[in-house]
């Protein structure tokens, strides 16, 4: 009997040479401040790859995120800007906004039954468009005080904008291991057939996780107008690869059935340092693509090499 | 009769692309002129060859997110060959090489390996455009000559695009490869069992979209006069939804070079009636959107027709 390995091991590990490479060579990492702007800078990708870890529990994917963020953060702006709405006003219409775009993404997938790739690369080129038409293809800046103080601020050393990424990664955690909601999702990933036929509703626990992947977006979408004290029409390009990368590198199978929130938040901020040590090392986000992808191949190797092993054993 | 053309999967995007390009004709003259219908010829020619690549590796069950990375890393190959002298022919072969190299890489990490192929490409999708980016230094390599660039430009995309799709059309349906790739597709586990290479099979779907990929980016940096490492940057959705468009069943089996080809020539004509009527480039995705998830929801719509047939 020998004691199995956690899915997160792999990840921990990369994770902790990523920081022992980088607090030995580069004197910054060892500070606090470096700290903290990790923590702020992985604050989006965390939330995003919380929800893509739901979704991709089921088996699906979600490549519409980051086009959703890009749109939700226009609406959220122009409210504020031109509709002179109030912060939380305006927030929850983003939050909605982001809900309605998953939940058309749930409504494709789960009962029209196209492959989520398809519907959600639909709803990537749709809704980066749609920022561009509602944003006329101008930034928007006039935004109130109050907001661009949450987005630089911080309490007890911790950056304000890394709440809501560990409220979210900690609510997705109890949705998926603690409730009955959770192990639909679950055994929605492992056997669409046996789930339909233990009475599971299958629609609506898919239509469900597309739902929070775009709610998700929308409070992303609220943190990067928030931090960057701008809307531009191109915010959260790319972002859905590097939410899909972090939960990967997290261990999360893609072929679903299986998922570990840890792993997700681990992998995000394994991220975070390969691309804060990246820029600190004088190089240009390019090399962080590069780094990302060999990160990738060796994170799926690993969770390929697990699995055998586990399977073997049992 | 009736009944082949009730199961045809390219019939919607062969109406659709009857119906667009009519009503362009007759009620746009812009459309109409030789110039604009060269650029159309050229576009649809590129993204052509990327989708029939993209088939091949669909109809085996698997998916190529890196085409367009491998596209524009085989490109600057080129232009970085015929600028250090090489003549034009040698370094378009060289480049056609590379892109095959690459598609095999895919290939092979999808088979020896057994990783999902959607994370595969996407990995070497980062990859390759990183290694383009920092091997060329972001430089462009601008100075083609005249008889490079003519390849790109006039009908010879569209008439790459037209070879390639008959000879891929013929040789799926008459070639045991052929049939070997729809079998991987359509059942693996069954495939196997009847004695069929699948490994083999799928590393050679993968190294001729990375060789099509090439060979469009061959064309794309003649048509520009310009090989870049952010060449077709973004490509690779387009490409996936050509194929969708074209009737293409995204998990493997099932689907046609031909309707590929439809669905290309369907979003490059799409592309080329918002650009004429004067929409901003970023807001063409609101139309690309919605004709992926129309043609998607035709699809599913016919094939739980034939289920209850």
């Amino acid at each position: 009997m020998k004691t199995r390995l956690p899915p997160e091991t792999g990840v921990a590990v990369v994770a902790l040479l990523c920081y022992t490479w980088l607090a030995s060579f580069l004197p910054s990492f060892r500070t606090g401040a470096t700290a903290s702007v990790v923590l702020s800078n992985s604050a989006e990708i965390a939330i995003l790859a919380s929800g893509m870890t739901l979704v991709i529990a089921t088996g699906g994917i979600d490549v519409s995120v980051g086009s959703v963020l890009g749109l939700c953060a226009i609406v959220f702006a122009r409210l504020m800007a031109d509709g002179s709405w109030s912060i939380p006003a305006a927030a929850a219409a983003c939050l909605a906004a982001g809900a309605t775009c998953g939940w058309i993404n749930g409504i494709l997938i789960a009962r029209y039954r196209l492959p989520s790739i398809v519907a959600t690369l639909a709803i990537f080129a749709a809704a980066r468009a749609g920022a561009y038409l509602l944003s006329g293809g101008e930034s928007i800046s006039s935004l109130p005080e109050g907001l661009i103080r949450f987005g630089y601020g911080s309490i007890g050393g911790i950056p304000l904008p890394a709440l809501p990424a560990i409220a979210a990664l900690v609510a997705c955690a109890i949705i998926l291991k603690r409730t009955a909601y959770g192990r639909q999702i679950l055994a929605l990933g492992g056997s669409r057939e046996a789930s339909f036929l233990s009475g599971h509703r299958v629609q609506q626990v898919e239509c469900g996780v597309f739902v929070m992947s775009g709610l998700l977006a929308g409070l992303a979408a609220i943190l990067t107008v928030a931090r960057g004290a701008t809307a531009i029409p191109d915010a959260g390009r790319f972002t859905e690869m590097t939410a899909i990368t972090a939960v990967v590198l997290g261990g999360t199978p893609v072929s679903g059935g299986n998922a570990t929130i840890l792993g997700t938040g681990l992998g995000v901020l394994t991220i975070g340092l390969i691309t804060n040590g990246v820029r600190a090392y004088g190089r240009g986000d390019i090399w962080v693509l590069l780094v990302l992808g060999l990160a990738l191949l060796v994170s799926v190797e690993v969770d390929r090499w697990r699995s055998r092993e586990r399977s073997t054993l049992s | 009769m009736r009944r082949a053309l009730r199961d045809a999967r390219e019939l919607p995007a062969v109406v659709l692309l009857v119906a667009a390009a009519l009503w362009l004709l007759l009620s746009k003259p812009s459309f109409r002129s030789p110039g604009n219908l060269a650029v159309v010829g050229q576009d649809a020619g590129m993204l052509g060859l990327m989708a029939c690549g993209e088939t091949l590796v669909i109809l085996t069950g698997g998916i190529d997110l890196s085409v367009a990375s491998a596209l524009a890393m085989s490109a600057c190959l080129c232009g970085a060959l015929i600028m250090a002298g090489t003549p034009w022919p040698a370094a378009a072969i060289a480049a056609i090489g590379l892109g095959l190299l690459a598609g095999w890489v895919n290939g092979a990490l999808v088979t020896w390996r057994r990783l999902p192929p959607i994370l595969v490409t996407l990995a070497t999708l980062l990859l390759f455009r990183g290694i383009t980016n920092i091997l060329t230094g972001a430089a462009p390599y601008n100075l083609l000559p005249e008889a490079y660039k003519a390849i790109g430009r006039g009908g010879w995309p569209m008439l790459a695009l037209v070879v390639v799709a008959s000879v891929l059309s013929i040789g799926i349906g008459r070639s045991r490869f052929g049939r070997h790739l729809v079998a991987s597709g359509g059942n693996e586990s069954a495939a196997r069992l009847s004695g069929i290479g699948v490994p083999s099979v799928l590393r050679r779907a993968y190294a001729l979209s990375g060789m099509l990929a090439a060979s469009a980016g061959l064309l794309m940096a003649a048509a520009n006069g310009n090989a870049q490492w952010t060449l077709a940057d973004g490509w690779e959705l387009d490409v996936i939804a050509a194929v969708v468009i074209g009737g293409v069943r995204l998990t493997g089996g099932q689907g046609s070079v031909f309707g590929a080809t439809v669905g290309a020539l369907i979003i490059v004509i799409l592309r080329n009636a918002l650009f004429l009527s004067g929409v901003p480039t970023e807001q063409y995705g609101l139309v690309t959107g919605g004709v992926i998830v129309a043609a998607a929801l035709s699809e599913r719509w016919r094939s739980t027709a034939a289920d209850r047939r």
